[in-house]
């Protein structure tokens, strides 16, 4: 009697188990032997012909994360930081086709598995979020010769609007000054755990992007409150009104008026 | 040798590259004597920013085409419809002469490798892929031309040669071939095929772009590396896919250690002679 053969596995169960043995990722499946799935011949082994694989998508990843935090791995140096690539991966493996957003998730996950040096994880907030504002849409904003046109009787109600493409970053505050020190022509490193180490979030930087550039600058609390109300939607009066919630403050039409210069000067604020 | 009285599906571009970071500001500023220029989609599927101001200059001045790497068209997950939304609007924006991506797969259980891996060749993974196709083409309105993969590996799982499968799939699914010839080559060399075998199998009129690039040694195996230049056993062999099929779209793909603009533009020089003993040959032998 003929021995019966075994039923070919599915092809939905092929890819899986393969790309399992490559990414590392369980998928809730046995471990399969290569030689279970791959053809050896003298050239190479399945083994061999599938470290060929390995070896790239872990290489694949380094390269992606680098491009996105290329500070951060130039503080942690290149060994450190492919270290931290394949830690991170493990618990977050790519899930979107494009490799642009591996990084999402990089920053938070460094709060609670690099708690030994928070430095990191206000870097790579910083990083990202300049990414991120990378390829967003384009979109106009508001000149000053528009904001001139505006009615000075009613200029109190000059809508204000921040565009899309900025975001707050909650960092340490030494994360500027670091972000500065590792700029590829800086000189020597820092090193990754000597920037205040337990200050905290104490500081917020507003990351946004202007034409094809993107800047970062920090902001003390006072206009962070006034942005706050401005990426809600707001009216050139009401920034006015939080200025004047300090009693007896006689300079708050040229404080309000400095804002908003700087902030159609940096192309903050979208055109009404 | 030459399959002739065939009609391409595709019109023959001339000589192309593909268009990388390091030399956008060139390319826009210069406007080099290219025919026209290959673009990854993924690194323009962004609605704004640098790159999308790039393409659009680019696109002014020359053909466009589009090339993938995430379509993942013989994966058994689900379509990512997020990422086909966007390679329609792209392609929306920019018109491409054509959108192209590869005959692999590279995600399994939503996760994705960003790799592109070999199918197993069966009857299962051709009806597989065909459907993909189909969908793929009918989602975007058009004919997609999928690239036959280098590759490491061969999955145990086999009913056919690669090369059967992708010139059964095209019939099938009524799409074109982007050759790559590059990869024919690095393939033949890892797994002991019959390189002109594979060109033999291809249906001539499908074969719509040939790839070229540089591909390096990692021990007794070829890296398909993107790195370097075109080696002479591609160039021979590129002589042969154009005596056999006649001028298609070509261009040199280079993505690592990218070199000086002029250094592509020499290497196209290259492919431009060996096109044109190429065509000779097949002239005489007509």
């Amino acid at each position: 009697m003929r021995p019966e053969r075994a039923p070919r596995p599915s092809l939905a169960s092929v890819q899986a188990a393969l790309l399992s043995r490559i990414t590392g990722q369980a998928l809730g499946l046995p471990a399969l032997g290569a030689a279970s799935l791959i053809r050896s011949d003298a050239r190479a082994s399945a083994e061999e012909r599938l470290a060929v694989h390995a070896f790239m998508y872990r290489a694949r990843l380094v390269e992606a994360l680098e491009s996105q935090f290329p500070r951060l791995a130039r503080l942690m140096g290149a060994e450190a930081f492919a270290d931290l690539t394949a830690d991170y991966v493990a618990v977050w493996p790519s899930r979107h086709p494009s490799l642009r957003e591996l990084g999402r998730a990089l920053p938070r996950w460094l709060t609670t598995e690099r708690t030994a040096a928070p430095s990191l994880a206000s870097l790579a907030s910083l990083e990202w979020a300049r990414a991120d504002l990378y390829d967003l849409a384009d979109e106009p904003v508001l000149t000053l010769d528009a904001a001139r046109a505006f009615p000075a009787e009613r200029f109190g109600e000059l809508p204000l609007t921040l565009i899309a493409a900025h975001r707050f970053v909650e960092v340490d505050r030494a994360t500027e000054a670091l972000w500065d020190a590792l700029a590829p022509d800086a000189g020597a490193l820092p090193g990754a755990s000597s920037p205040s180490s337990a200050a905290g979030l104490d500081a917020t930087l507003l990351v946004w992007r202007q034409g094809i550039a993107v800047y970062h600058r920090a902001v003390d609390s006072e206009e962070r409150a006034a942005l706050a109300l401005v990426a809600a939607g707001s009216r050139f009066g009401t920034i006015c009104d939080l200025l004047s919630a300090a009693p007896g403050d006689e300079t708050v039409a040229a404080r309000a008026f400095a804002w908003l210069s700087s902030w159609i000067a940096d192309g903050l604020l979208s055109p009404p | 040798m030459t399959t002739a009285g065939t009609t391409p599906l595709f019109p023959n571009l001339g000589r192309g590259l593909g268009l990388r970071r390091e030399h956008y500001q060139h390319v826009v500023t210069n406007r080099p004597a290219v025919d026209w220029f290959e673009v990854i989609s993924e690194n323009f599927m962004g609605a704004g920013g640098n790159p999308r101001r790039v393409l659009e200059a680019v696109r002014r001045d020359y053909p466009v085409v589009l090339h993938g790497v995430s379509l993942s068209i013989g994966s058994t997950d689900p379509f990512d419809e997020r990422y086909l939304a966007e390679l329609d609007a792209l392609a929306r924006a920019v018109e491409p002469a054509w959108i192209s991506d590869h005959l692999c797969w590279g995600t399994a259980h939503g996760i994705n490798a960003h790799d592109l891996l070999p199918l197993p060749y069966t009857e299962e993974a051709l009806a597989h892929v065909a459907r993909r196709v189909e969908m793929v083409q009918e989602r975007l309105g058009r004919r997609i031309l999928l690239e036959n993969p280098s590759s490491y590996l061969e999955l145990l799982e086999g009913d056919m040669a690669e090369h059967e499968f992708l010139a059964e799939l095209a019939r099938r699914a009524d799409c074109g071939i982007l050759l790559d010839v590059n990869n024919v080559f690095v393939s033949a060399h890892n797994h002991g095929w019959d390189p002109r075998a594979y060109l033999a199998a291809m249906p001539a009129e499908r074969v719509g772009q040939i790839h070229l690039a540089g591909h390096s040694e990692d021990g007794e195996l070829l890296i398909d590396t993107h790195d370097g230049y075109v080696a002479d056993g591609v160039w021979r062999l590129y002589a042969e896919a154009v005596e056999r099929f006649g001028a298609r779209s070509t261009m040199i793909e280079w993505d690592a250690d990218v070199p000086a603009f002029e250094e592509l533009e020499a290497e196209l020089g290259r492919a431009a002679g060996w096109e044109t003993m190429a065509l000779g040959e097949r002239q005489d032998a007509a």
